[in-house]
């Protein structure tokens, strides 16, 4: 059985995407949200009831009966949303600039094919950047600009699995979440510094105050994760209109609960610091509904062929980063979970004893090598896997193994630019076993 | 950890504290230097301004209107600033620039914004002071404003940027309620500003200025010819 | 508030600071002995100030330049931080060069730096001490290009460890005159027994 909040989160989703498959039409471009949206708005705040007090009509008004973004739309110059993207277009030109976006033109045409075609009329609006960032993530900004991080690529399994959080993203822009927050925050601030007043004015304790800012950043916070649900809501919506498998949506986040379950970061959910629903409710509830939208649709694909055929020329580069990070708990479950997934097992298996070569002590090398040996002879081993091998066993003191190791490397890749190095290192081991 | 004697820096921060008229600071490599006997070609890089409302609650929305308005305004203002000192005036917008040297243009622009952010700490925060630097202005661009030399003529370029805020209505009832009921001061809105003067032919940076008050308004052609004027306090050009 | 209040506190609030301490020490040109792990000598004045087992020493701000000596590091510890702190790899006695220079491209993509290069890496003495000297270059996310320069010693079953980074296009040609002269100073004095 669901918490309570989720299914009421569950209903809204329903409700949203009935709305708009009956229309025929797709609901994000043709603005139904604010009728199919507007009449759960209360019930969507009432999922975090505890935090949340009731919101007038007024404000309900101002913050959640907003109009869709138009295909192509600015908003006009003298209106605060104009100031949100004002500053989200500087970003944007830092962005492109930086030393983390990644510049491979096929790589970014891929993501922002799909953008493109989950998007519809809004393509033009949204533009992608893929950034070497090893975390499962993706963000908007209120100008249509989309980071999409390599930590994302590496974990989705297929097109349908990144495209349920692309979408997702773009349903952020299109329900203009960012300024809607903006004028959350300034409210929630304005109205704690008034109350800060009137408790001044009657001499007031200062527990009171303490109180009301709780009260005052809970709302903000169940605010922020009635607009992830919102967003999660349009990410199913865009899988079933571009005939992907619906229920792709809950598989990420499955994959996503696996990997922190087997790194032993399962965090207890905070509602006064979480921005997002917990993982949990999020795959439930896009579980229930995919399930349910799967039978009304005649044929779906994954996208699986396509997704790995960009996905594992690259995924070294991202693997490496990951490992970079130095977290083996994070490392050995990232790794265990693309294991469980089944493709170029070889290469797999070589990073798991990288992450436990880094660590060093005599017994992480030797797991490390346990590792190296699972690898050789599966798909996609590397043949640098012979050059940590031998690295490793040196430091073991297994001197045979490791020049026999090291100058296996050679043999296979003479031009190294390490190779100078690894002929001294050959020729210090063979000093000392000399010397002994 | 002992304690280093008292720099020349505090002092005179202290002083001009005291005779409440720091609004402004700035440095200077060479006291010497003056841009109005040689009258060089000033290269103006777009100004940097963003212009915000504060709300009640202290949030600052900014104001894209009020911001571009006020790009305008200021570059008018330096313009007619800089003519008034004898300089001439280049804008980057009218050089042209090829690949390479636009290559070279963004690398000034970033060495400026990391360079500034060392200035900033070292120069203005007095637990940062360096004291090698004591009493003395030493920061570097490096060797890229040479291919904007050749492409503009420009000896100098002149890097200015305002962070403008205002009490918006809610502020602005708040400030008063607070001070007539309850006597307590509540801030309103601050305008920062910064503006620095780089030797293109070395990258040298020769004069650096900083602007911190709870005034001046960028709203306004008048308000930002104050601006840029107190902005551009100490600019080596001495009008004879 | 009236001005001259404000003024009246603000000068209070200095005189408040005056009394703490600036965080940079001037180091003189002269003959250095850190704690006898590090002797050498440099003829310039330099800004120092400790951080986290290290000693820094900069000329115009560590955003623009910094030479570390790091304290001596013991088996699976890291000179970056402390041990409870995951994120950077321990230092292991056994390792070997290339094992070493991964351990500094894992340290360095900790503080952020992007798209490490290697442009070489060589033996050399520090005075009885086998060390190892790797060139590199880097990147931050601003895209603003660095070079560095690392000597990296087991020594005594700790890992002795200086570390130069600057901005590539002014600051490391500037400095690495008297860099290279305080490198080629560098002594790591046998360990005294006690």
């Amino acid at each position: 059985m669901l918490p309570l909040s989720s299914r009421l989160g569950a209903l809204v989703i329903v409700a949203l995407l009935a709305a708009g498959c009956e229309g025929g039409q797709p609901l994000y471009e043709a603005g139904l949200k604010d009728e199919a949206f507007g009449k759960f708005a209360g019930r969507a705040s009432a999922s975090d009831e505890a935090a949340r007090p009731a919101l007038s009509a007024e404000e309900v008004d101002r913050f959640i009966r907003l109009e869709n973004i138009r295909p192509e739309e600015r908003p006009p110059i003298e209106s605060d949303e104009a100031g949100v993207w004002l500053i989200a277009d500087r970003a944007e030109a830092s962005v492109r600039r930086e030393a983390d976006r990644i510049r491979d033109a096929e790589l970014n045409s891929y993501v922002h094919g799909n953008v493109c075609k989950l998007a519809g009329a809004y393509c033009s609006s949204v533009r992608s950047y893929v950034v070497r960032v090893p975390t499962f993530n993706a963000s908007m900004s209120p100008n249509g600009m989309m980071m999409v991080h390599t930590g994302l690529l590496l974990r989705a399994g297929n097109e349908a699995e990144m495209n349920a959080v692309l979408g997702h993203e773009i349903g952020h822009f299109l329900r203009r979440h960012s300024v809607q927050r903006q004028r959350m925050i300034a409210q929630t601030k304005s109205t704690l510094a008034w109350l800060s007043f009137a408790v001044a004015l009657v001499g007031g304790s200062l527990n009171l105050m303490d109180l009301s800012s709780t009260i005052g950043i809970a709302n903000v916070m169940a605010y922020e994760r009635d607009h992830e649900r919102e967003a999660d809501g349009y990410g199913l919506r865009m899988l079933f209109d571009q005939g992907y498998d619906p229920r792709a949506a809950s598989q990420i986040w499955s994959r996503l609960i696996r990997e922190k379950e087997k790194a032993g970061e399962q965090r207890r959910f905070n509602p006064m610091l979480a921005t997002h629903p917990a993982p949990q409710e999020r795959m439930a509830v896009l579980g229930e509904i995919g399930n349910a939208l799967a039978p009304r649709m005649s044929a779906m694909e994954l996208g699986r062929r396509k997704h790995l055929s960009m996905i594992l020329p690259r995924r070294h580069m991202w693997i490496e980063d990951e490992i970079r990070l130095n977290d083996l708990k994070h490392a050995d479950a990232l790794l265990d979970v693309l294991i469980e997934d089944g493709v170029n097992l070889g290469e797999l298996y070589y990073y798991k004893g990288e992450a436990y070569r880094k660590q060093g002590s005599k017994e992480k090398l030797e797991k490390a090598l346990e590792f190296y040996d699972q690898a050789i002879g599966r798909n996609g081993t590397p043949d640098r896997l012979h050059k940590a091998k031998g690295l490793v066993l040196a430091r073991l003191e297994r001197n045979a193994e490791a020049i026999e190791a090291l100058e296996k490397y050679l043999a296979l890749v003479p031009e190294d630019p390490d190779a100078a190095l690894l002929r001294s290192q050959i020729e210090s081991i063979r000093k000392k076993v000399g010397n002994s | 950890m002992p304690c280093p004697r008292m720099s020349r820096f505090v002092l005179a921060m202290l002083g001009c504290i005291l005779l409440a008229a720091c609004e402004t600071q700035h440095f200077l490599a060479d006291p010497n230097l003056d841009l109005s006997r040689t009258n060089p070609a000033i290269l103006v890089f777009p100004i940097d301004a963003t212009l915000a409302e504060l709300t009640a609650g202290g949030s600052l929305e900014i104001n894209a209107l009020w911001t571009q308005q006020a790009e305008g305004f200021a570059d008018e203002a330096l313009r007619k600033h800089l003519l008034g000192l004898g300089g001439k005036f280049v804008e980057i917008k009218s050089a042209h620039f090829d690949e390479a040297s636009l290559a070279k243009v963004s690398h000034l622009v970033l060495m400026h914004s990391t360079v500034s952010a060392a200035i900033s700490r070292h120069k203005y925060e007095w637990s940062e002071a360096l004291p090698t630097h004591e009493g003395r202005f030493d920061w570097w661009l490096g060797q890229s404003g040479q291919a904007i030399i050749e492409r503009t003529g420009a000896r100098y370029g002149l890097f200015i940027s305002v962070r403008d805020s205002y009490a918006g209505p809610g502020r602005v009832m708040l400030i008063v309620s607070a001070s007539l009921l309850l006597g307590v001061y509540v801030p309103g809105g601050r305008q920062e500003g910064q503006a620095s003067l780089v030797d293109l032919s070395d990258g040298r940076v020769v004069w650096f200025n900083r602007l911190s008050r709870e005034a001046g308004d960028l709203r306004t052609s008048a308000g930002a010819e104050e601006t840029v004027k107190t902005l551009l306090t100490g600019f080596p050009a001495r009008k004879p | 508030m009236s001005g001259g209040w404000k003024a009246g506190l603000s000068a209070a609030v200095l005189l408040v600071f005056l009394a703490g301490c600036t965080r940079y020490q001037l180091a003189e040109p002269r003959l250095y002995n850190f704690e006898n792990h590090y002797l050498f000598k440099t003829r310039t004045a330099w800004n120092t100030t400790s951080e986290y087992r290290a000693v820094m020493w900069t000329k115009s701000g560590e955003i623009l330049d910094a030479l570390y000596f790091f304290e001596p590091t013991p088996n699976g510890q890291s000179p970056f931080a402390p041990e409870s702190q995951e994120k950077f790899p321990p230092f292991r006695t056994n390792m070997t060069v290339l094992d070493l220079r991964d351990f500094l491209t894992t340290s360095l993509s900790n503080i952020k730096a992007l798209d490490i290069e290697y442009q070489s890496a060589k033996p050399i003495k520090l005075g009885q001490t086998d060390a190892h000297r790797f060139d590199f270059t880097y990147r931050r996310k601003s895209r603003l290009e660095m070079r560095g320069i690392a000597l990296l010693a087991i020594h005594d079953h700790h890992l002795y460890f200086v570390l130069f980074m600057a901005e590539s296009s002014h600051y490391y040609g500037a400095l690495i005159g008297e860099v290279e002269e305080i490198l080629a100073s560098l002594r790591v004095p046998a360990k005294a027994k006690s």
